[in-house]
């Protein structure tokens, strides 16, 4: 059975308050080649009111080389007033090379979300934010169950 | 560089397409993500397994719309535990288009709700034909 919820946009500020608070996110960008998109799940801190994560050698790390365009998604289920949010932030990926800046990411609590060596930090330059916040069925512990 | 000394990646493990397809049919939320002409595009979407394919349901508006057309795309799932060091991930790569069997679109009519999201007639299925799957995990226990 379908059920109406009420959808409503969030301003920048209360996307980057939300930022703030989660350390979850999902990075999207497309693979080197050009062909392929890529989604992975990535651990992150909001610095200087921007996503900043860190990288090793691989496919995010080429990514933010090259300054290539991502999407940056982060979505939470909110049990206290049965609602879920999700922030989506889409811009172009950059490796931090100011020492001060990586003197004062190295402080913060940032674990990489796989094992491995991350000595590169990566920030998200963004050129949008944008963000809802939807009610939840109050009956579903969860989002949502697309087959109930 | 001390930090490459770390022996943490021997806790990296490959799931098997299997095993991933498995984890696949235990969940019923993901993200998709495709290169939209402005950039790359990623949204959360709810979703079943329709004859072993990733299937959902939306509102032929916004950004979704792009689904009326085939696209590549990338559609991920993942479960992370920060407090238990457990994590895992799957990525499933292929061409997302739109439902046109009749028989699957009385069905999907009938039993899939739409994601959350979506504004106006959720009038389009979408289903993802895989051309690759791959998944990955972290922790100290088997996924």
């Amino acid at each position: 059975m379908m059920t109406m919820r009420e959808i409503r946009e969030l301003t920048r500020t209360e996307c980057l308050d939300l930022l703030g608070r989660a350390h979850l996110g999902r990075l999207a960008f497309i693979d080197s080649v050009g062909v392929y998109p890529i989604v992975v799940p990535v651990n992150y801190v909001l610095y200087d009111g921007a996503v900043v994560f860190r990288a090793g050698e691989g496919a995010k790390l080429a990514a933010a080389v090259r300054g290539a365009p991502v999407a940056f998604e982060v979505d939470q289920a909110d049990d206290t007033d049965q609602t879920g949010w999700s922030v989506l932030v889409r811009g172009s990926a950059e490796v931090l090379v100011d020492p001060e800046d990586l003197a004062e990411l190295a402080e913060r609590p940032l674990q990489p979300w796989a094992p491995g060596a991350r000595h590169h930090y990566v920030r998200i330059d963004p050129n949008l934010i944008s963000g809802r916040r939807i009610e939840l069925d109050p009956k579903r512990g969860v989002w949502w169950d697309p087959t109930e | 560089m001390t930090l490459a000394t770390e022996p943490t990646s021997s806790r990296f493990q490959t799931l098997s397409p299997e095993r991933c397809r498995e984890l696949l049919a235990s969940r019923h939320e993901g993200r998709i993500a495709w290169e939209a002409p402005d950039g790359p595009q990623l949204v959360s979407v709810s979703y079943v397994l329709h004859r072993g394919a990733i299937t959902f349901r939306t509102s032929p508006s916004g950004a979704l719309a792009q689904f009326e057309r085939p696209t590549m795309v990338a559609f991920e799932i993942d479960h992370v535990e920060q407090d238990a060091d457990v994590a895992w991930s799957v990525l499933v790569r292929g061409w997302a288009q739109p439902v046109t069997d009749p028989g699957d679109l009385a069905t999907l009519r009938a039993d899939l709700t739409p994601v959350p999201w979506a504004t106006g007639p959720t009038t389009l299925f979408v289903v993802i034909h895989e051309r690759g799957i791959s998944g990955r995990a972290v922790g100290p226990r088997a996924v």
